[in-house]
């Protein structure tokens, strides 16, 4: 059970990295840089944290993965 | 017989509700899939809400067995699942329709379905938000809060349980004793009951309440400008339930903490020796090397 919890962990890591990543890059086009400091600060802002929180999980879940054993 | 007879009579108003909505859909208004699952969504709102208070009222009536070794009633652990369900769901289109306009690109996925899963995640959502408040309220339910006079020694727990440099740094700037052995928080962590629990309200009320609002919209006059901002708070909100749920499968999903994983998938969970009377003399107060829960927050 534990594997499978550990690899969908790994899945939602990639696909929050992923939508961390283009928020961050549409953020810094001269479209949104039009738009104004607000539109334009929420989906760097957003997208920055975004990529920061999937690193902790995703040291868990590689740990979860490789680790013998866990606390029962 | 109250417990049964109001949640019966929630869900058949429910439906009573969403019939009348569907006829007058179909008989009156030229409107697309979209602008029409909006209205059906706007209506049905009043009678999802009703039908969870009047769940959470019978909730609260229903006996309760206590079994130390689960963390977690059967019932609860269902509520988790269906609500995890819905902020999947609801963070999965919610995310579609804002990158969208972000990345201003085609769909492949039909925009109308997406709004429409997004509305039945919101609808699920709001169920168990109502069926939750209401049991808790009733029950006056407060394992997950601080109780009053308590807070610097919830402070202390927290301390204690963050990693070494953060918990440290924390204790330095609030002046807390770190000395003393950390206080015995039983069935929740001072971190959930402290930082988890606190944020979810936040980032559950904040999308909850715009999403409301925006549903309305066509509905009830909204002017513009406050439109503008419950959106805007809205798109944070979904941003603050992601960072949300990403830090909470790794608080779960840490090896010293599996056990709390298992709890909410049913499994039992080693409790902790109650603390001891204030009659009997206390131990050496002294803090230990590792935190009382698993390994640091």
């Amino acid at each position: 059970m534990r594997y499978l919890v550990a690899l969908l962990a790994l899945a939602w890591v990639v696909m929050n990295a992923l939508v961390g990543y283009l928020f961050v890059r549409e953020a810094l086009t001269d479209k949104m840089a039009h738009k104004g400091f607000v539109l334009q600060s929420l989906p760097l802002l957003g997208g920055a944290v975004l990529i920061l929180v999937c690193l902790p999980l995703l040291w868990q879940a590689v740990r979860l993965l490789t680790s013998r054993s866990v606390a029962a | 017989m109250s417990k049964l007879v109001v949640p019966l009579v929630a869900v058949v108003l429910l439906l009573v509700g969403l019939v009348v909505s569907l006829f007058e859909l179909a008989a009156n208004q030229p409107w697309g899939q979209t602008l029409g699952d909006n209205f059906m969504f706007a209506r049905s709102l009043p009678f999802t809400l009703g039908l969870g208070v009047a769940l959470g009222y019978a909730r609260s009536l229903w006996p309760r067995t206590t079994e130390p070794k689960h963390r977690f009633a059967r019932s609860t652990i269902w509520l988790h699942w269906f609500a995890t369900l819905a902020v999947l769901l609801g963070l999965a289109t919610g995310g579609w329709q804002y990158l969208k306009g972000l990345l201003d690109v085609p769909s492949p996925i039909s925009m109308a379905l997406v709004y429409r899963v997004h509305y039945l995640a919101a609808s699920l959502l709001l169920l168990v938000v109502s069926v939750c408040v209401t049991d808790w309220w009733l029950r006056g339910e407060s394992a997950l809060g601080v109780s009053r006079g308590g807070f610097i020694r919830a402070l202390r727990g927290l301390a204690h349980e963050l990693p070494r440099w953060l918990g440290g740094t924390l204790g330095y700037l609030l002046g807390l004793d770190l000395r003393r052995a950390p206080p015995v928080s039983e069935p929740f962590t001072w971190y959930e009951r402290l930082v988890s629990f606190p944020t979810w309200v936040i980032a559950l009320a904040l999308i909850t309440v715009t999403g409301i609002v925006k549903a309305m919209r066509y509905v009830f006059p909204i002017p513009g400008d406050v439109l503008y901002w419950v959106s805007a708070i809205h798109v944070g909100a979904m941003v603050l339930l992601a960072i949300k749920v990403l830090d909470h499968l790794r608080y779960v999903l840490a090896p010293s903490r599996w056990r709390m994983m298992r709890a909410m998938l049913g499994g039992s969970i080693e409790v902790a020796t109650p603390p001891a009377s204030r009659s009997q003399p206390a131990p050496a107060e002294v803090a230990p090397a590792h935190p009382a829960v698993g390994g640091p927050a």
